[in-house]
């Protein structure tokens, strides 16, 4: 009788635990869109800067995101979290990315310490939100970046600005990492588009 | 004829009345009480200016979004949210050693990023939800006589509640377990303490 409940606690323990297996690990990249970044006619863009970026979320670096998801079975409705963990900091990536496309679009970004202005890329937020649309699935992406512009000699802020990125997809299945690194990169293109029209960091650069 | 047209008329309002029985208005009241343990006393008292926390959420002032079970709903608060981070963060600096005048050399000033409460459903064996509600704030001080700002920073504050109280109840508690940890970060920031 003893043998028989250890079995069915041993059982129940592993049936729990089953569900406890929810972390997805990925190897996150942002790759450029062809054709998006390109250096705009006439304009040049003389003042040298360098970028550092941080991540002001309080959750792991390499945290992608944590998407809450409900399964419905024959036994009710149960809610599970999902993170989404990147082999990298997110704000490594994020940071690549910014340079990268900063650079093909003709802005002075430089590594080297004497530069006019530190560029900084703060991310507050990274949010998804997946919504059912009739059988297929909605998944509602978004990057919350604040970006600042310090004056190296100075150390004066001479601009700063919050941008969010929004990357949405729609599939009958969104929960596999494909689907992930998708709208990642979306959202971040668009980040990286508004920060590139923002005409005050553009006279700054000037 | 006219019958079945008042019927097929009602039917969408039934269905509607329906939908929205299941949308209960989520009621907030914000009751916060400083007590914020392990703040690390100042050696000088230094003078502040709290200024008006910014509301940079998006959404209203007395809002806060709520996400259960899959779902995003809105809990409405009592009062104003970024007024109670004002004073708490004013009590905060009290409570520190500072002084707390109108007409300090530093201002210290706050913007309300984001603010969300979660509610995790009740694991196994387990009849209580785990209510999280989550503050991110940025606070910057600006130097008056060099018109600059001096310092700036963002801080998290996470607060947990496990209860079986009524949602409202829940996100309040967890609400004021997240500003505590909130303060206590800035009070105890050395980057903070050293910049003016």
């Amino acid at each position: 009788m003893i043998k028989r409940i250890k079995y069915i606690i041993l059982f129940l323990i592993c049936f729990a635990l089953t569900a406890c297996s929810t972390v997805r690990h990925m190897d996150l990249n942002y790759q450029v869109p062809t054709g998006v970044f390109k250096k705009a006619n006439g304009v040049v863009y003389k003042q040298s800067f360098m970028l550092r970026s941080n991540d002001k979320r309080d959750v792991l670096p390499t945290q992608i995101v944590a998407i809450r998801y409900a399964n419905t079975t024959q036994y009710g409705t149960f809610v599970v979290v999902i993170p989404y963990m990147s082999n990298r900091p997110v704000a490594e990536i994020i940071s690549e990315a910014l340079i990268q496309t900063l650079k093909e679009s003709g802005y002075n970004v430089t590594s080297n310490h004497q530069v006019k202005y530190i560029l900084t890329a703060r991310i507050l937020d990274i949010n998804c939100i997946n919504k059912p649309l009739f059988v297929k699935e909605t998944q509602d992406f978004s990057i919350k970046i604040q970006f600042y512009l310090v004056n190296a000699i100075t150390e004066k802020q001479v601009w700063k600005q919050t941008i969010i990125g929004h990357g949405k997809y729609t599939a009958f299945d969104v929960r596999d990492n494909e689907s992930i690194q998708l709208v990642f990169n979306e959202a971040l293109t668009d980040c990286i588009k508004q920060l590139m029209k923002n005409e005050q960091f553009n006279n700054i650069m000037r | 004829m006219k019958k079945n047209y008042k019927t097929m008329m009602l039917l969408p309002l039934i269905f509607v009345c329906f939908l929205l029985s299941g949308c209960d208005s989520i009621n907030v009241p914000l009751n916060y009480k400083p007590s914020i343990i392990g703040l690390n006393k100042i050696q000088k008292s230094k003078s502040v200016t709290v200024g008006e926390v910014v509301n940079g959420t998006g959404n209203d002032d007395k809002t806060i979004v709520f996400g259960c079970a899959a779902n995003n709903y809105i809990a409405t608060t009592d009062q104003s949210i970024t007024k109670v981070l004002r004073l708490a963060t004013n009590k905060a600096l009290v409570q520190a050693g500072y002084r707390s005048t109108e007409n300090a050399r530093y201002i210290l000033q706050a913007n309300l990023l984001k603010i969300k409460a979660e509610k995790l459903p009740a694991i196994l064996f387990q009849n209580n939800s785990v209510y999280i509600t989550t503050i991110q704030m940025e606070f910057s001080l600006y130097d008056k006589v060099s018109k600059t700002q001096v310092w700036d920073d963002v801080y998290n504050g996470v607060g947990k509640v496990r209860t079986g109280a009524q949602d409202g109840i829940a996100i309040s508690v967890a609400f004021n377990r997240a500003i505590d940890g909130l303060l206590k970060q800035l009070i105890n920031s050395v980057t903070f303490r050293k910049s003016f």
